[in-house]
């Protein structure tokens, strides 16, 4: 196995060297996570990437990380899988690379419960696992009480596709079968959500989609919220591309969706209803269903955290990463959750070694495809204030306005590029 | 931009940083710390997939000039605001990080 020899080991194997010259007594606090375990519950882009840069920061901690599915179908670049751009495959990946080349243990099974005094998690297959650290990072859960009509089976018809797999396919096979002439409706809840400007590239990929294939078609967008990342960018490309076939209602003229109808294909809002032939629901959204079992999200659905660390707030020796985690401005997107990881990672390392936890640095980079050569981005360095995590000055762009088209096939070759590397550097 | 603009932005940018952010040492990454952030889009180590840029073992005045343009004149696309959170000296710390990684491997 390959490993970094990285200045902190120089530093510990000196001071481990130190520490022996004086006699053999202090030996084993010197020696960095020596023995430590880990454990790590989901492995989405944070989860993964957390036990990878764990093992990376100090390979004598032992990382397990527990993982329902042996596949993982990435949210981004998801949309491309919906508007028939690429198959379900060329977004789906393994965890074995995370073993081979990292040594971190993969447990398939479903987490139950944690015993925080006990510092263990018990498995539904019986086994328990114990930790000197633990990682939790669920994602989202979908708050299906907070939207009147939409369940687990109105997703069936209605799908929300807002988590990769099945309900991507789904979505894009109603797609396919939708007449030339039909509406495509998709709600959008109030923030926060996973990933926001996702539902915007959608409207823009469905609409690329519909203008090839089922010119007479509309697109309609009912959102709980009145602004949206990167809305500049994306009116003026709707303008440029698809004029006249997106239609944007914000919640200050009723564009929240109050009430769904599986049966009947309609969307309720404060100020009527609406039909459609394609319905994608995105349902108001949680920190995933564990944290709140293990005491973690607070009252408004999320895990408060320490910004330096990620150790929950709640529950001491129990951190929280992705999009579960009220990370000050950071968005719920894969590229904050992969460099909360890393941030988290060190300071596991740091805590377990009896080191202080030093200053974290975020950056998060998020791009949307409006068509396939037409790329939008933001971007930002993030680190801790006094307020919490936040841009720092100066440091948060999106792509300008009134640039070529050779600009924004650059940026679409940035997204594919930026996919790339962040699976790559996620789960390899 | 006009160039007394540019420098009354960067004028209010290092004062507001400075406000923000009183003292350097409240605020100190380390060189791991911010080179790790590259990783997303230039691979880990910065040995990057497909069309992206390398940094991995590449010579840190290079790295660090090309930083500098990126930050100076607002080029690179996303990598102009980002190189704005960063000091020179930063800037040359993620630098001399990617430059010392082969040294570092066994």
């Amino acid at each position: 196995m390959e490993r970094n020899f990285t200045r902190r080991d120089f530093l510990s194997m000196a001071a481990a060297g130190a520490v022996v010259s004086l006699g053999g007594f202090g030996r084993a606090f010197a020696q960095s996570g020596q023995d430590k375990r880990v454990v790590v519950i989901g492995g989405g882009f944070a989860g993964a990437t957390c036990a990878k840069y764990l093992r990376r920061a100090d390979s004598a901690i032992q990382v397990t990380l527990i993982e329902r599915q042996r596949n993982y179908v990435t949210p981004p670049s998801s949309n491309l899988v919906v508007t028939g751009l690429q198959p379900l495959s060329a977004i789906t990946l393994g965890y074995d690379k995370l073993h081979l080349n990292h040594g971190v243990k993969v447990v398939y099974g479903n987490a139950m419960s944690i015993d925080p005094a006990g510092r263990n998690v018990a498995l539904e297959s019986g086994e328990i696992l114990s930790y000197d650290r633990l990682v939790v990072a669920p994602g989202i859960d979908f708050k299906y009480a907070a939207l009147e009509g939409y369940s687990e089976q109105a997703a069936i018809i209605m799908p929300h596709a807002w988590k990769a797999g099945p309900q991507t396919e789904l979505l894009r096979r109603q797609l396919e079968q939708m007449p030339n002439g039909g509406t495509v409706i998709i709600t959008v809840p109030p923030a926060p959500f996973r990933c926001p400007p996702g539902p915007y590239e959608r409207a823009s990929l469905i609409a690329h989609y519909l203008k090839r294939n089922k010119p007479k078609s509309k697109m309609l967008i009912l959102d709980a919220n009145d602004s949206f990342a990167a809305q500049e960018g994306f009116m003026e490309a709707w303008q440029a591309l698809y004029p006249g076939m997106i239609e944007w209602v914000p919640g200050s003229k009723g564009g929240g969706a109050t009430q769904v109808d599986a049966r009947s294909l309609t969307v309720f809002t404060r100020t009527g209803q609406h039909r459609g032939n394609v319905v994608n629901v995105i349902p108001p959204q949680k920190a995933g269903d564990f944290a709140d079992k293990a005491g973690l999200s607070d009252e408004t659905g999320w895990c408060p955290v320490d910004a330096g660390s990620f150790e929950s707030t709640r529950q001491k020796g129990i951190h929280v990463i992705g999009d579960s985690s009220i990370a000050g401005k950071l968005p719920k997107s894969a590229a904050a959750a992969n460099s909360e990881a890393k941030v988290c990672a060190i300071a596991i390392a740091s805590l377990l070694a009896g080191r202080p936890v030093g200053d974290p640095s975020f950056v998060n980079a998020c791009y949307a495809l409006v068509s396939p050569t037409y790329g939008l981005s933001i971007a930002g360095v993030y680190g801790r204030t006094a307020g919490g995590i936040a841009p720092l000055p100066g440091a948060l762009g999106m792509s300008p306005l009134k640039q070529s088209a050779k600009y924004r096939a650059k940026e679409a070759q940035d997204a594919n590029g930026w996919y790339q590397n962040i699976v790559a550097d996620s789960f390899t | 931009m006009r160039p007394t603009t540019r420098f009354l932005l960067l004028c209010t940018c290092i004062f507001t940083q400075q406000f923000i952010y009183p003292a350097a040492a409240s605020a100190a990454p380390s060189a791991e710390m911010m080179a790790n952030t590259c990783a997303m889009c230039h691979g880990t180590d910065g040995k990057a997939v497909g069309k992206m840029e390398e940094l991995y073992g590449k010579p840190a005045n290079k790295i660090a000039d090309e930083l500098f343009e990126f930050k100076q004149e607002n080029k690179g696309r996303v990598m102009a605001p980002l190189m704005k959170a960063y000091t020179d000296e930063q800037i040359r710390m993620i630098a001399k990080y990617f430059e010392s990684l082969p040294s570092k491997k066994r």
